[in-house]
């Protein structure tokens, strides 16, 4: 008998489920394993990446797929599985028998509510759903470290719509004084979210950790967004020279 | 130990007077922790080689030397041709055809390469010391500058103290301003600001090696902010 | 005697056109333009040429400067990397398409205008790359009219117009042992003619400043015109197409440099 309980977590773009799955986070007392996975994104995703450095205790599984998913499931303990929103909930095998399925869902989404076994009302007020899925596109950047001032513009042009209507914007950067930062963006609220990851300051040369963008959207420029974020990184020397910089902060 | 800053300029190549200055340096009390030496390392009243190898001994190590760039300096690096501009209009207007010669000669590519690794100036606590101002190396700052042109050069020192060296004279003088009104009026809107400028002090280091058989200089302790203005016969 | 002051056109011809006709029905009697005739925009040689067909006096700007001189701006002109990047294509496709008449047209410009007490210059007096933004310390703008000589400064650069009054200051110096010296600033004016071609206040509109001496008044203008057709000529001659969309929302590229008084040491 399995002891690992699976919360199954499915809804829109920008409906608030890695919200949901945070505030249950935030809720335990890390007594018992716990667990995270967000297939469906490729190995590694800007989800995945955050909430590992988010809750250092949380064993985060870079999955493909969800097959594979369930080869690695663990024994014991709790597994928070988010599901992208371009996936089929109904198409979703779960092979395992404690399982809860979680909506986060307006009254509109009547399919997933049927699905769920709780629904969750989504935090912020969603777009009516369209006739066509928008574009999900991932770019990974590891290794590469952003010029600051640019990284503002580029996302500033990105969620103005300067290269398409972009729906969702996340993204993992990285920073010439070390840092990395996350961003989170969803259309409709005003604001653009930045988490500082609080990792160590990497300062000799590029970055070997993952870092990267995923935008969701409609008819995305992709090779204007390619070279937007070719402009706005930097090269190897003036990476140098800026790490030299902050090096000789650090041990100021 | 006590931070006593000693700072000088304008040693412009005179070694004897910068010898007397180290030897006087030596019977300071509290000991100098610090010596800035604020540009016009080299000129035209010695030896200039000789200068740039005795400010690398190792008997000065003790003190740090921090070491900037002066009005000489840029003139040489653009007489060399490694500087902003490839030409020296200031150096002929000031010190007459004659000198560029004079300067091409007295000086060795090496110690040129050295001068080129100097920074433009130091910012140190509340203080920022270069030649001239933080606007360029020939800006001459004295008290009978325009107080306006003080109050905006002190604005861009970013500092409380500002020491400078280009005049080469020795002074301690505070600028203060106040009660700017400044209204802006923009295509949305209109708003109504205030400026004022705490006082700053604005030092002259004097000079080491500009006039004859007598070199001056200036300590500071930044934990007390006392000034002391030295003079040396040699 | 009224003046209208225009800066940075930035090669927009749709929008000059536009100026220029509102500037007609004001009834000034002299224009004065501030540089930076070319750059990012589509007909930079079509607005040299308005500008010398109508004689106006006209000082450098700095992208003037840069097509003449070879691109050399020191990087603190840019606010980012991207800016720079893409400063560089729009200056290699202007340096490209630049009739060699109005190459040597922008070469004679003068650094700095004079009408009685007005002077005119496109950055600041230092140097066409610095901006005098509305936020500046006053005792520093101040500093920046009286280098001048003048009574009212008139600059550009910064694409979004204001007047500034400066009034009242006081500043008092004194030397160790010596008595205090006051001095009493009087009254003193800047005004930033925003952007004819390139406007970064939020909005497409050109705008300019029209100042009468007799009242010393300073009128700040906004002008639609027709911008679209401005972004489609942009396209059109494959200049990246994100100057168009920056267009069309009043968001112009080198907003300025992180230190506003920087002073380009090239």
């Amino acid at each position: 008998m399995d002891t690992c309980q699976v919360i199954v977590v499915a809804g829109r773009w920008g409906a608030g489920k890695t919200h949901w799955i945070r505030q249950q986070l935030a809720a335990q007392s890390w007594q018992k394993a716990l667990f995270y996975a967000c297939p469906g994104y490729g190995a590694m995703g800007v989800d995945l990446v955050r909430m590992g450095y988010l809750y250092p205790r949380l064993q985060v599984l870079p999955t493909i797929s969800l097959e594979k998913c369930w080869n690695t499931l663990p024994k014991e303990g709790q597994f928070f599985l988010e599901i992208g929103y371009h996936l089929d909930v109904h198409q979703l095998q779960l092979p395992v028998s404690s399982v809860k399925r979680v909506a986060i869902a307006t009254p509109e989404d009547t399919e997933l509510g049927q699905w769920a076994d709780e629904v969750i009302e989504a935090v912020v007020p969603l777009p009516a759903i369209a006739p066509t899925l928008p574009q999900l596109w991932q770019i990974e950047l590891t290794g590469q470290v952003f010029d600051p001032p640019s990284l503002d513009e580029l996302l500033l042009e990105l969620t103005a719509g300067a290269y398409g209507s972009v729906q969702r914007l996340k993204g993992i950067f990285e920073l010439p004084d070390g840092q990395a930062f996350a961003v989170d963006f969803c259309l409709g609220v005003e604001e653009i979210e930045y988490t500082n990851l609080n990792v160590p300051p990497w300062l000799e040369g590029r970055p070997q950790r993952w870092s990267g963008l995923e935008l969701i959207g409609h008819s995305l420029d992709k090779a204007a967004i390619r070279q937007l974020i070719e402009d706005a990184v930097l090269s190897d020397s003036l990476l140098a020279q800026y790490q030299a910089h902050y090096r000789t902060q650090v041990e100021a | 130990m006590i931070a006593h800053w000693a700072i000088l300029s304008g040693i412009e190549g005179n070694l004897r007077a910068l010898e007397a200055v180290l030897r006087d340096l030596q019977r300071q009390r509290p000991p100098i922790t610090t010596l800035y030496v604020l540009g016009d390392i080299i000129g035209l009243k010695g030896e200039n080689d000789a200068v740039v190898q005795r400010l690398q001994m190792p008997d000065l190590e003790p003190l740090e030397p921090q070491i900037c760039i002066g009005w000489w300096e840029e003139q040489c690096f653009n007489l060399f041709g490694v500087g902003i501009s490839g030409e020296v209009p200031e150096l002929i207007a000031q010190q007459g055809e004659a000198a560029v010669g004079r300067l091409w000669e007295s000086i060795s590519r090496s110690s040129v390469q050295w001068l080129r690794s100097l920074p433009f100036g130091f910012h140190e606590l509340d203080c920022l010391l270069v030649h001239g101002s933080p606007v360029s190396a020939s800006e001459v700052l004295t008290p009978a500058t325009s107080p306006v042109v003080l109050c905006d050069r002190l604005i861009r020192a970013d500092a409380n103290q500002l020491f400078c060296g280009r005049s080469g004279e020795l002074f301690d003088c505070w600028i203060r301003a106040e009660a700017l009104t400044s209204e802006v009026k923009t295509l949305d809107g209109r708003e109504e600001q205030t400026f004022d400028l705490s006082q700053r002090r604005l030092i002259g280091v004097g000079s080491v090696g500009r006039q004859p058989s007598m070199a001056s200089y200036v300590l500071y302790q930044p934990g007390n902010n006392q000034l002391k203005q030295c003079f040396v016969r040699y | 005697m009224k003046y209208a002051v225009i800066s940075c056109i930035h090669g927009n011809y749709e929008a000059l056109n536009a100026v220029l006709l509102d500037i007609d029905r004001q009834r000034v009697d002299q224009i004065y333009c501030l540089g930076d005739l070319v750059g990012y925009g589509p007909y930079p040689n079509a607005v040299v040429e308005m500008i010398r067909s109508l004689d106006i006096p006209t000082c450098q700007g700095c992208w003037d400067e840069d097509i003449v001189m070879g691109l050399n701006a020191c990087e603190c002109s840019y606010p980012s990397q991207l800016a720079e990047k893409r400063g560089r294509r729009a200056h290699e496709w202007t340096n490209r398409v630049l009739h060699p008449e109005v190459r040597d047209y922008l070469a004679q410009l003068p650094m700095t205008l004079r009408q009685g007490n007005l002077c005119f210059v496109h950055g600041s007096p230092n140097s066409q790359h610095e901006y005098l933004l509305p936020s500046m310390h006053g005792f520093a703008a101040l500093e920046r009219v009286l280098a001048a000589q003048a009574e009212v400064l008139f600059c550009g650069h910064t694409h979004i117009p204001y007047v500034r009054y400066l009034r009242e200051g006081k500043i008092r110096v004194q030397h160790r042992g010596e008595t205090p010296q006051e001095f009493q600033a009087t009254v003193k004016m800047i005004v930033n003619a925003g952007s004819v071609g390139e406007p970064r206040h939020g909005r497409p509109n050109a705008t300019y400043v029209i100042y009468d001496t007799d009242t010393q008044e300073v009128t700040l203008r906004e002008v639609p015109y027709d911008y679209q057709k401005t972004c489609a000529a942009i396209l059109e001659q494959g200049l990246p197409p994100i100057f168009a969309w920056r267009l069309a929302r009043g968001m112009e590229f080198a907003e300025r440099a992180d230190d506003p008084h920087h002073v380009c040491q090239r």
